[in-house]
C-alpha cells in the first residue's frame, strides 16, 4: 500500500493518506516528487475541499497522458478523497475533499485520508478556509513519503 | 535572445523563489494594493477591480499550458500547429495580466514567443511545463491575497433568506 502524510507544520496537525486503488501510476510520480511544500488553499465554489493551486513536481516529471487516467466527480467521491487536477510535466492542483460538496467536474482520485483521520481534516479545512476569508494567514502543508519503496 | 536551455533555468529559478514567498510583482499589486499602470490605473482610488478583472487570467494562462502540453503527446499535431495555438491562447491573457500589474508572467511569454518556434516537441513540453508551474505558483498567491471575505457583503438570496428577513418583520 502506498502511504503519505499530509502535515501543516503552522496548525500543529497532520494526516495519515493512502492509496485508494486508482491512477497508482499516478500516485507514484507525486510520491516520488516528495518531500513537498506549498501554501495551503481552499475550494472558493463548489463544496468543502482543500484545494493546493500549485503543487511542484521538480524531481520526476509527469507525463502520463489524461486519456490513461481514471476520473471521478468530488460530488460522488467520499470525504477524505485526494484528488489531482491536470497533473503534467512540472505541477499538479490537488483537491482533498472534507466535507459536503456539488462539484460535478472530473479530477483523477489517487489517495485517500485515514479514516481516523478525518476529523483533524475537517479541522485544517475549516481553519483554512478563516484563512482565506478573515485572516489572510498562510498556512503551508508539507506533504512527506512514508516509505522507501514508493 | 536566450537559449531554451538558459530560459528554462531563469523560470525554474522562480518557481523555486515562488512556491512558499510571493514575488515582487504580487506583492505589490495584490498585498501592498500598489497601482501601476493599464488596468491599475485607480479609478475613484480603488483597486478591486483591477484584483477582479486583472488577476484571473493567471489560473487561466496555467490551463491552457496544461492543454497545450497535453495536445503535443498526439503527435498529429505538428509542432507548427502547436506554436500557432499558443500563440492564439496564451498571448493575450498573459498581455492583460500585465495589464494589471504581473510583469513578470508576460516577460517570460514574450521570451518562449522568441524561441517557440525553434523548440523540438519534448522542449516545448519542458518549457511549458515550468512556466505553467510559475504562473501557478502566481495564482496561488493571488488567491491567497484576494479578499475572498468581501463575499459575506452577498448573501445567497434563497427561501431561508427571506424567510428570516420576514420573521424580522413580525
Amino acid at each position: 500500500m502506498l502511504h503519505f502524510t499530509m502535515r501543516w507544520p503552522d496548525l500543529n496537525l497532520s494526516v495519515d493518506c493512502e492509496s485508494c486503488g486508482e491512477n497508482e501510476a499516478a500516485l507514484r510520480i507525486f510520491l516520488g516528487n516528495m518531500p513537498i511544500k506549498t501554501v495551503q488553499g481552499h475550494e472558493m465554489v463548489g463544496g468543502w475541499m482543500l484545494r493546493n493551486r500549485s503543487v511542484v513536481m521538480n524531481k520526476r516529471f509527469f507525463d502520463i497522458p489524461a486519456a490513461k487516467l481514471t476520473q471521478e466527480t468530488m460530488k460522488d467521491a467520499p470525504v477524505g478523497r485526494i484528488s489531482l487536477l491536470f497533473p503534467q510535466g512540472n505541477m499538479t492542483e490537488m483537491l482533498v475533499k472534507y466535507d459536503a460538496c456539488d462539484d460535478f467536474r472530473s479530477y483523477v482520485p489517487v489517495a485517500k485520508v485515514a479514516d481516523r483521520d478525518l476529523e483533524t481534516l475537517k479541522k485544517v479545512g475549516k481553519l483554512q478556509w478563516q484563512s482565506a476569508t478573515q485572516s489572510k494567514r498562510a498556512i503551508v502543508v508539507e506533504f512527506i513519503a512514508e516509505s522507501e519503496d514508493n | 535572445m536566450k537559449t531554451f536551455a538558459q530560459l528554462k533555468a531563469e523560470i525554474n529559478e522562480q518557481v523555486a523563489m515562488t512556491i512558499l514567498e510571493p514575488d515582487r510583482d504580487v506583492k505589490d499589486l495584490v498585498r501592498f494594493a500598489i497601482s501601476k499602470a493599464g488596468c491599475g490605473y485607480p479609478q475613484d482610488n480603488q483597486i478591486f477591480t483591477t484584483w477582479f478583472y486583472g488577476t484571473q487570467d493567471c489560473g487561466y494562462i496555467a490551463d491552457w499550458c496544461y492543454f497545450l502540453v497535453e495536445l503535443s503527446y498526439d503527435e498529429s499535431y505538428s509542432m507548427e500547429a502547436l506554436c500557432r495555438i499558443a500563440r492564439f491562447w496564451f498571448l493575450q491573457p498573459s498581455h492583460f495580466a500585465e495589464y494589471a500589474g504581473l510583469f513578470k508572467q508576460y516577460y517570460f511569454i514574450k521570451e518562449i514567443d522568441k524561441i517557440m518556434d525553434s523548440l523540438t516537441r519534448q522542449e516545448f513540453v519542458e518549457l511549458l511545463s515550468v512556466f505553467r508551474a510559475y504562473i501557478a505558483n502566481i495564482n496561488v498567491w493571488v488567491y491567497h491575497y484576494f479578499p475572498w471575505g468581501v463575499g459575506y457583503a452577498f448573501l445567497r438570496k434563497n427561501a431561508e433568506y427571506y424567510e428570516e428577513a420576514l420573521a424580522l418583520c413580525e
